[in-house]
């Protein structure tokens, strides 16, 4: 019989880190507390984000106030019809004096990359970004280019208009982790956010740098550390086989899906607090990982998804 | 055994020997190191090749004891068969490591450890106990009616000896010892084997033992060659093939040809001979096979085998087991009157008379009056004191005679009008055998309460009379290779006799096909059936209590069967049986008609035939035609495991009554009680309407208790908790979560609140924890957190704070407490 291991108990740093992060972003973005927590457990996770939502709902700000937190260099990529792939990646530039190509590195060079309205872009020009969310690195004329180890993307998309955009394909879509919506604060932080600006206090750059770039890096590592057990594995197997086979949709999630739901989960469990992943952390964050990727026909996703998590069995002390 | 514990050619050995001093190695010329490494690879080759031998020829062991085992399955339970084997493999088992363990310390040179032979003498000794376990559970198995003869014993120890040999030889030859003694029983068991599974074993241990000789000549070969060899497996796979195809068409060109074989398979094979069990592989001779008279080339013979050891027993007479039973029939006194005597050679001659008279007369009457039969000494066999063999249901009523007639004190056939003559026999033949059956009215028809086909036999040893004791509802017989109808007959009380024959001759198999009474069609034929005249005559005084009886048990009960079955409910369960008499049926002044029967109703006990006599007189009473049979009944307590049959000892004999139920047709009655009572078939639908009142009480109390358990489910389930409460102690910290997280999710149910099967238990009881009293939803908590951390984080323990909080949910979170949570957020959702 093999020896039971004992969890791997979660540092006081590290539980001090996250408060310190989870608390300057409740600032930011005030009365978005549960999203904040999806939004950390993306970045743990080593994922990238996708807004789905409305303009003018602080989704800049965010993204802002997440590089100012580590002091990381931020860029935004305002997508249009006319973005070209090197405006996104960068390009070589011949220097008539020194008479050699120069690179010029675009936005992904990058820690934190806002792309604002991303299915505003050419599909040409969403593709360019598929190598650097998979692989961190872009390849340009030949020579493949290492991005930043914890670069993230933020990707915003407008539902409303689509008139002029290209929606996302599937492929794209399944390198997102999570997909959210923040939507409209409540009546009490509305009063909140007039309350700062009357006082001058809202200022999203305001607060210095709180982590260093390392720390996150740290952070991440421990996500990886997170102990799923055997039963919680084969929850989440079957819930990802149940997407397959729901009568409700017709792209269920991929192994690489999959895999992200476990990361994701497990920074969720880091966030609790927790050295090890319950089934409760699967389902918390099953919405925004597998809303992404999850292709329906007839009803919403959240609510197929909804329908799978009461389906499955979920493991118990039993 | 000696060369069983020799050393074996291991490579350890000569790895050790080899290695010796760096010195040795140093100065040792080229020539004698390279002698040396040739003997290692030898002695390293032959290990393995010992190995590899071992396992084929414990395989061919190992189908030879199986092989066997399954032909001693005929004699042996299974379970003495499988406490043998057990114990036998045990001990080689303990032997094969013992022996193995001394080697490798001798190989060890760990002289102080080894201590001389000791080790192997316990091998040695395991080796015995294994090979001798048969002869210790043979004395046993008999003591419970199993067990086999001695050769059967001594072809077990071979095996085991066999396998022993194989287990636990370090030698070529003597694994060849093992593979002749596996062949020689393999071979024993499947000639006295009757079931053709045996020559697949057969099949199989000739496969192994072909493929065993092949791989043997290949080893050998491939040992010869100057270099090394790749290993023949290609050769050896094509020459064992070969040699199967060689084998099968052999036998199938031999087959059916040979002679010696034919007549070995059709006539000799050898007996147990000289003990008292039989031996299914003995097709003739001792026994009472079924084949005993087909072995005959002529059916007009039926002498016994002159070995038989029923020829020195006594054979009664019908009449002889009748009396023997149920005593003597009393004589009636003679009448005192004034005479001249007589002179004494007429007197012995009136005597004599009279004597033949009386034997003569009794197989045509049944006397109620009778002598108390002597003393019968107990029957230690059930097969060799046994009248016949009844092969078919328990508790089966087989009729000899028939009395329809009674005087008071005796039953007769007197009253039978001769103008009756006895019924045709027809014949009919079915796969070639001659099938017989009464002829006119068949016995099963639209009105007929007899359905069903129930395939029956019965054999006879030492049964002295003409008439073949047969079930109501018989509708065919045969005996085999018997086609004239002459050989039977049916007399006038409808038994079926075999006609100019002091006695149905021994071993004689009659195979009978017979019906079930159906319930639904007899209850009918009652109802309907007129009123039969009575042929009973009694003393008013007999007659008075007789109807006093009956109509004390049925008489306000409609005619028909349930009428009937209330006289016999009535006597089985008011009359006691009391075959011994302990008092005196016999009226001691002889002057009085109907004293037993008398006696009978005072007492309220009696012999069977006074049960039958009664109930027939009573029946009568109420209008119904009865008669009084005398036969046997297929005691269940005297079933012969082995054989699959019933014995009929004479202390079977019995008497009953039958009613007759109109159009012809009588069915058997049992009023005795310890007798079963004749079996009756019925649909499902008329079974359950017949006990729609039991039925209906059933459902009634079912429903009535499950509805009160429904209802108070709640209590129940909190009792059982507290009851439980103290045991959870007892628990490990697992099986406390786990055994909480059951009760909660009960709790949950009956608080109208279940859990689906999608939602964690964290999040369904969080919905009430804010509801919950503070201390408790900390501890709910505490619980959650504990159980996630034993579950998903790989703790194996609890914290004494932890277990703690586990024992107060068990108390705390009840179904009342979780009701009154969900109640009051479901008033907070809704205000």
């Amino acid at each position: 019989m093999s020896a039971v291991k004992e969890p791997i108990l979660i540092s006081s740093n590290c539980k001090h880190s996250i408060d310190l992060l989870r608390s300057r972003l409740n600032q930011v973005l005030l009365g978005k507390a549960d999203r904040m927590e999806l939004v950390i457990a993306c970045l743990l996770a080593g994922g990238h984000l996708l807004l789905d939502d409305l303009p003018g709902l602080g989704k800049t700000t965010l993204a802002k106030a997440i590089a100012r937190c580590f002091g990381a260099k931020f860029a935004r990529i305002q997508c249009t019809p006319d973005l070209l792939p090197t405006d996104v990646t960068g390009f070589n530039m011949f220097n008539q004096k020194t008479r050699e190509f120069e690179f010029h590195p675009g936005p992904v060079f990058s820690d934190i990359l806002l792309a604002d309205e991303i299915n505003r872009t050419t599909p040409r020009t969403q593709s360019a970004m598929f190598e650097a969310m998979a692989e961190r690195q872009v390849t340009i004329d030949g020579e493949s280019r290492l991005l930043s180890p914890v670069f993230f993307v933020i990707a915003t998309q407008n539902p409303i208009e689509s008139h002029g955009a290209y929606p996302l394909p599937e492929a794209q879509l399944d390198r997102f982790s999570m997909k959210l919506e923040i939507g409209y604060p409540d009546r009490a932080a509305q009063i909140a956010i007039l309350n700062q600006v009357e006082s001058q206090r809202h200022d999203t750059t305001a607060g210095g740098e709180l982590l260093s770039l390392n720390k996150l890096q740290e952070l991440q590592s421990q996500v990886q550390d997170i102990r799923v057990a055997p039963a919680v594995q084969e929850y989440l197997v079957e819930l990802c086989e149940a997407t397959r086979t729901h009568e409700s949709v017709t792209l269920g999630l991929s192994p690489r899906g999959m895999l992200i739901w476990q990361r994701v989960a497990r920074a969720w469990a880091l966030l609790q607090n927790r050295a090890f992943v319950i089934p409760d952390d699967i389902q918390a964050v099953a919405n925004p990982v597998v809303g992404v990727r999850l292709i329906t026909r007839g009803q919403p996703a959240s609510n197929v998804i909804e329908s799978i998590l009461k389906e499955v069995k979920a493991p118990s002390y039993r | 055994m000696s060369d069983l514990l020799r050393q074996p050619p291991s490579p350890a050995l000569p790895a050790a020997s080899a290695v010796g001093s760096p010195d040795n190695v140093e100065v040792a010329p080229r020539a004698e190191k390279l002698v040396r490494r040739r003997a290692i690879d030898s002695i390293v080759r032959d290990a393995k090749e010992l190995e590899r031998r071992r396992i084929g020829t414990i395989g061919m062991a190992i189908v030879a004891i199986l092989l066997l085992s399954h032909r001693r399955l005929n004699h042996d339970s299974l379970v003495v068969l499988a406490i043998e084997t057990i114990s036998s493999m045990f001990f080689l088992l303990l032997a094969s490591r013992t022996a193995r363990r001394a080697i490798s310390k001798r190989l060890a040179k760990d002289a102080e450890a080894f201590q001389g032979v000791t080790s192997s003498s316990w091998s040695v000794l395991y080796v015995t106990a294994s090979v001798a376990m048969p002869w210790i559970t043979n004395p046993l198995a008999k003591q419970f009616g199993n067990g086999n003869g001695l050769e059967i014993v001594m072809l077990t120890s071979l095996g085991w000896g066999s396998l022993a040999i194989a287990l636990l030889s370090f030698q070529f030859r003597s694994l060849s010892l093992s593979v002749v003694c596996s062949g020689f029983l393999t071979l024993f068991a499947t000639f006295i084997s009757d079931s053709s599974i045996a020559l697949w074993f057969a099949l199989v241990w000739g496969i192994l033992c072909l493929w065993w000789l092949v791989n043997n000549y290949w080893a050998q070969v491939e040992t010869a060659a100057a270099v090394g060899v790749q290993p023949a497996r290609f050769q050896r796979i094509v020459f064992t093939l070969f040699g199967c195809a060689v084998f099968l068409v052999g036998a199938s060109f031999v087959a059916g040809r040979i002679p010696v074989v034919m007549k070995l398979q059709a006539e000799l094979m050898p007996t147990s001979g000289g003990t008292t069990g039989k031996d299914f592989a003995a097709r003739r001779g001792v026994g009472n096979g079924d084949a005993l008279i087909a072995a005959k080339k002529h059916a007009t013979s039926f002498g016994a085998v002159e070995t038989d050891v029923f020829l020195d027993s006594e054979q009664p007479s019908l009449f002889d087991v009748f009396s023997d039973e149920f005593g003597e029939p009393k004589k009636k006194l003679e009448r005192i009157e004034r005479a001249q005597a007589l002179s004494p050679k007429n007197l012995k001659n009136e005597d004599g008379s009279f004597t033949e008279a009386n034997r003569a007369a009794s197989s045509t009457e049944f006397s109620i009056e009778r002598e108390l039969p002597d003393e019968h000494k107990p029957v230690d066999d059930l097969v060799s004191e046994s009248l016949m063999f009844w092969q078919g249901e328990i508790g089966t009523h087989l009729a000899a005679q028939r009395f329809s007639h009674f005087d008071g004190a005796i039953w007769s056939n007197s009253q039978v009008s001769p103008q009756a003559s006895t019924r045709a026999i027809e014949c009919t033949i079915i796969d070639q055998q001659s099938w017989f059956g009464p002829s006119g009215t068949s016995v099963q028809n639209s009105i007929s309460p007899f359905v069903d086909s129930l395939p029956e036999a019965i054999k006879f040893t030492r049964y002295r009379s003409p008439t073949i004791p047969t079930r109501q509802g018989v509708q065919l017989w045969c005996i085999d290779q018997i086609d004239r109808q002459d050989f039977f007959a049916i007399s006038l009380d409808e038994c079926l006799q075999m006609p100019d024959r002091e006695h149905v001759p021994d071993y004689t198999v009659v195979r009978m096909i017979n019906s079930r009474i159906d319930l639904e069609r007899l209850e009918d034929l009652v109802r309907n059936c007129s009123p039969g005249k009575s042929h009973k005559e009694l003393t008013d005084d007999c007659r008075l209590e007789l109807n006093r009886l009956a109509h004390d048990y049925a008489g306000n009960l409609p005619r028909g069967w349930q009428q009937v079955q209330s006289i016999i409910s009535g006597l089985r369960t008011q009359f006691v049986l009391d075959r011994v008499r302990e008092f005196a049926l016999s009226d001691p002044m002889g002057d009085s008609e109907s004293w037993a029967l008398n006696q009978f109703l005072l007492h309220r006990r009696g012999p069977d035939y006074l049960f039958a006599t009664a109930a027939a007189l009573m029946l009568d009473h109420l209008g119904y035609r009865t008669r009084f049979v005398a036969g046997f009944y297929a005691n269940p307590k005297h079933y012969v495991a082995r054989e699959g049959e019933i014995s009929i000892l004479p202390s079977d004999a019995h008497a009953w009554l039958e009613i007759d139920v109109g159009h012809g047709y009588w069915i058997p009655l049992e009023p005795s009680p310890g007798y079963l009572a004749p079996q009756y078939t019925a649909s499902i639908w008329y079974r359950m309407k017949q006990h729609r009142l039991a039925i209906a009480m059933w459902t009634l109390t079912v429903s009535a208790t499950t509805l009160c358990i429904y209802l108070l489910r709640g209590l129940l389930i909190e009792w059982v908790s507290w009851v439980a409460f103290p045991a959870l102690f007892l628990l490990n910290d697992r099986l406390r979560i786990t055994w909480l997280t059951w009760l909660l999710d009960v709790r949950c149910q009956l608080a109208g609140v279940p859990r689906t099967k999608g939602t964690v238990l964290r999040e369904h009881l969080n919905r009430f924890r804010t509801d919950l009293p503070s201390d408790l939803g900390q501890q709910v908590h505490l619980y959650l957190e504990s159980a996630d951390r034993m579950w998903f984080g790989g703790v194996s323990r609890l914290s004494k704070c932890d277990q703690a909080a586990i024992a107060q949910v068990w108390q705390g979170l009840t179904t009342r407490t979780l009701r009154r949570g969900n109640r009051q957020m479901t008033e907070r959702q809704l205000a």
